[in-house]
């Protein structure tokens, strides 16, 4: 029985888990631009905010391999995969002969990171899991690729878009939001998840602030006699997953304001629980589900992705 | 000195029983009184004073239900463990140790595979694929275990805890492989099924588990005398006139059936079955007329108490009940390997 | 004395037994009647324990016919079997902390139903087999803190609150020092007497057996080589066969009772 091992890995499940049904809505998609590489250096990507990253950098032509949980944007899924975060394969990377590895900063590959260093791979690690770390790994392959003014431009008009979300919802009440990630046992998005910083920023309160991790156990009791105003749920991810705006199990509790008023959410993790720079359309969408009368009311791709929702969902337009 | 136990009498056992129901009651009460919610027991006892419709629901439709449910699992585990022991003649075979529990996991992850698994909406049926396959997960186990540990008829304890042991390697292994072939959302699944966690069910789960576990204890305790003839071997049993093999078929059908049940609801609790019955034989003796009906009641007590515990010391937060029955299990066997072992022979 | 003809009794006809491919028992004929002592005696890996093992319901199945008071062993159920057959055993076994007395009250079992408890009638029995194999001193003492020869005191006291009509014993006295040994085949004797219970000793102690069996049996290789009193049983020749030592056999002119001596084989000229 390792708890905290349990409690680490879920976040991460969910995040894999959102991939995945992304994933396999898509199918792979063959030679968009032939296969012939710019000059430059051969990346290697494993860590699937980074992937986004590299798009939004322009960076898309020099990749060469992807890891396993990489899905967007979807012309990557044509490339050879390389494995795992925590455990890439070395030969695999090698191979490849990629300059530099883009990877996840975790302890798990540590070694395999060290590995490939003195193998002469560059790599570089990035914290995404929160949106600080986030804009910092923007910088750091900004600069590290020679795409700094264009990493400063996208930042700029990502920490515009946050702040405008910051500045509409300053001034209203702030309803108490419970953050479902696992309904059986009770599993919330604690403090110090990105999920808690979007919920701040789009105007809530986070009905868990108080409890001991990030991602915790916590008791379905003190929950309930938090009345939270709205519930958002993202436990439910089988194939006929509910989804949508609607009480499901938790209307069991109809004292509970979110019941009343209809403010119970279904929806796919992938759109809320996987940090990086979609995280200020993230935070938006949060807006919509927290105050509607502020950032109107949630639209259909809130719940679920669309088939077509594809590459990246961020409020860039892609330049050359 | 040691002074005399009597033989164990009729109004002897109705005084061990009453004593540990009581026990069970004030664990019950206690379980009841605490929580994440605020008011609950009082509440419930004093409705017109207390105005409070939501703690008064919170209490009966999440508090009440999982105290009910802690008390049926710690039963269930307890028994099992107790007549584990009877069987095999050690203290030591719990189900969590012997790989049982194991067993009844990797039934348990295969219920979720094969798309059998209730989420939290299918448990309100009550029944449940994953019983049915841990059940069967449990039983496959314990006929393996027993199968390879037994040498020239007898089992040596030692072989029997490396052969648990390598057994939970195996099963963990197992679960591994069987979550890296499972589907994402599957996987969910399977990581907080084997948590260690009572459930806050609806009452049909209860009534179910109530009907299969407490049937089950009934039909064990009828028993009783057999288990302590059987603590004479199989050869001194079967001289008493034990028809040895239906003792132990029907040991290995219901205990793994009560761990099946137990673990399909709970996931892996360790240790109750380990740490209860050797504290009950201490106080009351080994006669198996009394351990198995008191290791109901105080397996009962044990875990409403241990869950009582899991639910409000990190508010709002909780832990996993297993990690409270690891902490407290763990150290007791480590103290009964070293210290209860005369020759070959445990007591 | 009986002789044990007839259908009462233990009668064995024919009987086999083979452990997988390895024959043990190859077809013995034996009997054991009311109020007499039978002695089992062979060398290791003869059969003995085996032939014990059948007729208490252990092992089965069996070729060729086991009766017990006229009925076919493998047609009873281990309880009806225990109720008229008790053993006691070569290397008794235990667990947890069971005293002697709740051990020897185990004996009670084949005569309860159910769940029932002991009633007083059945602790004085069990006193009183305990007083008799002289364990009621430690009638309160975990079985598992007792020494071996103590357990083998409480083991027979078990067999004996059993009230069987016949006794099988096992090597009894494998531990226990002479004086028990003498206490306990007195005690064997009187109930053999007294009680009319027909008993099957092994033995490895061939004075023992020359002093307590009324008939013997001698074992070798799941064959009877001999039976008969002990003064026919007991010559040269039977027993050089069967042991393959030599020994020197004689009349022990205090109870007029065969007595055999072992021959060193370093002595042999």
């Amino acid at each position: 029985m390792q708890p905290d091992r349990r409690r680490r890995i879920v976040p991460v499940l969910i995040l894999f888990a959102g991939l995945a049904l992304a994933c396999s809505n898509r199918p792979p998609e063959h030679g968009s631009d032939g296969t012939s590489l710019p000059e430059g250096k051969r990346l290697a990507v494993v860590s699937p905010s980074a992937a986004e990253m590299l798009a939004e950098l322009g960076m898309l032509q020099q990749i060469v391999g992807i890891g396993d949980f990489v899905s967007r944007p979807r012309e990557l899924n044509r490339l050879p995969r390389i494995g795992p975060y925590n455990a890439p394969n070395i030969e695999k990377v090698l191979e490849l002969r990629t300059d530099i590895l883009i990877t996840v900063l975790s302890d798990a590959a540590q070694a395999s990171n060290t590995r490939l260093r003195k193998l002469g791979v560059e790599v570089l690690e990035l914290d995404t899991s929160h949106w600080e770390g986030t804009r910092k790994a923007l910088m750091t392959l900004g600069l590290r690729l020679d795409r700094a003014a264009r990493a400063e431009q996208v930042l700029d008009v990502l920490d515009e878009a946050m702040s405008d979300i910051r500045r509409r919802a300053e001034g209203f009440d702030r309803p108490k939001v419970l953050f479902v990630v696992g309904r059986d046992p009770l599993y919330v998005a604690g403090p110090g998840s990105h999920i808690d910083a979007m919920i701040r920023t789009a105007g809530g309160v986070n009905a868990a602030a108080d409890s001991g991790s990030s991602y915790q156990l916590v008791s379905l009791e003190a929950m309930l006699q938090r009345l939270p105003d709205v519930i958002i749920d993202t436990s439910d991810n089988g194939p006929d997953a509910l989804r949508g705006q609607r009480p499901g199990p938790w209307g069991t509790w109809e004292f509970l304001p979110a019941v009343r008023r209809n403010r119970v959410f279904w929806i796919d993790p992938d759109l809320l629980v996987i940090p990086g720079i979609r995280q200020p359309a993230m935070t938006a969408r949060m807006g919509r589900l927290i105050h509607p009368e502020i950032f109107g009311e949630p639209v259909e791709a809130d719940f679920e992705p669309s088939p077509e929702q594809g590459t990246t969902e961020t409020t860039i337009e892609d330049s050359p | 000195m040691r002074t005399a136990r009597k033989p164990l009498t009729a109004a002897g056992l109705l005084w061990g029983v009453a004593i540990l129901s009581a026990v069970l009651a004030g664990s019950i009460l206690a379980g009841l009184s605490a929580g994440g919610g605020e008011g609950g027991l009082k509440s419930l006892l004093f409705p017109g004073e207390i105005d409070d419709h939501n703690a008064r629901r919170i209490l009966l439709e999440v508090r009440l239900p999982r105290v009910l449910l802690a008390a049926l699992i710690g039963g269930a585990l307890t028994v099992a463990g107790a007549v584990f022991q009877a069987l095999l003649r050690n203290p030591l075979a719990d189900p969590f140790v012997l790989g049982v529990s194991g067993g009844a996991s990797i039934g348990s992850v295969l219920a979720v595979l094969a798309g059998l698994g209730g989420t939290g909406a299918g448990m309100a049926f009550g029944l449940d694929g994953r019983m049915v396959f841990a059940f069967m997960g449990a039983l496959g186990a314990l006929i393996l275990i027993e199968k390879i540990a037994t040498v020239d008829g007898s089992m040596s304890v030692y072989t029997l805890l490396l052969t648990g042991a390598i057994f939970n390697a195996f099963s963990g292994a197992m679960i591994y492989f069987l979550q890296s072939i499972a589907s994402l959302v599957q996987l969910h699944d399977i990581v907080f099924s084997l948590m260690g966690h009572v459930p806050s069910t609806g009452y049909g789960t209860v009534g179910v588990l109530a009907i299969g576990i407490v049937g089950t204890v009934l039909f064990l305790f009828f028993h009783a005398r057999d288990y302590n003839a059987m603590t004479l071997g199989e050869e001194g049993a079967t001289q008493l006139g034990v028809d040895v093999e239906k003792i132990k078929r029907r040991t290995f059908v219901l205990g793994s059936l009560l761990t099946g049940l137990a673990v399909s609801v709970a996931g892996l609790v360790g240790f109750i079955g380990l740490v209860v019955p050797h504290m009950l034989r201490l106080i009351l003796g080994p006669d198996h007329r009394m351990l198995i009906p008191c290791s109901f009641l105080g397996g009962a007590s044990f875990l409403v108490l241990a869950d009582l515990l899991a639910r409000t010391i990190i508010l709002p937060g909780e832990l996993p009940v297993g990690v409270i029955t690891a902490l407290v299990g763990g150290p007791f066997f480590l103290y009964l390997l070293r210290t209860r072992r005369t020759g070959h022979e445990f007591r | 004395m009986s002789s044990a003809e007839g259908t009462g009794g233990i009668q064995v006809r024919n009987l086999q037994f083979s452990y997988g491919e390895r024959p043990v028992l190859a077809g013995v004929d034996l009997s054991v009647g009311t109020g007499e002592i039978v002695g089992l005696l062979g060398p290791n890996g003869s059969g003995k324990s085996t032939l014990v093992k059948l007729l208490s319901g252990v092992l089965r199945p069996y070729g060729g016919s086991a009766t017990l008071g006229g009925r076919e062993l493998k047609d009873m159920a281990a309880r009806e079997v225990a109720r008229i057959l008790a053993v006691v055993p070569q290397e008794p076994v235990f667990g947890f902390s069971f005293n002697a007395l709740e051990v020897v009250l185990m004996g009670r079992h084949p005569h309860l139903a159910g769940l029932a408890f002991e009633s007083d009638h059945d602790i004085a029995r069990a006193k009183e087999a305990l007083e008799k194999c002289g364990a009621l001193e430690f009638a309160h003492r975990p079985v598992l803190e007792l020494s071996a020869g103590e357990r083998q005191r409480v083991v027979a006291a078990r067999a004996l609150a059993q009230e069987p009509e016949f006794l099988l014993l096992d090597e009894p006295s494998s531990f226990m020092d002479i004086r028990h040994q003498v206490e306990l085949y007195d005690l064997i004797r009187s109930q053999a007497d007294d009680e009319g219970t027909g008993v099957m000793a092994v033995l490895h102690d061939l004075n023992i057996a020359a002093e307590y069996c009324d008939r013997i049996y001698l074992l070798k290789e799941g064959r009877i080589l001999a039976s008969g009193p002990t003064t026919e049983v007991f010559t040269y020749a039977n027993l050089k066969e069967t042991f393959d030592t030599d020994v020197y056999v004689d009349v022990n002119a205090l109870t007029g009772r065969m007595l055999v001596v072992p021959l060193s084989r370093k002595r042999k000229r």
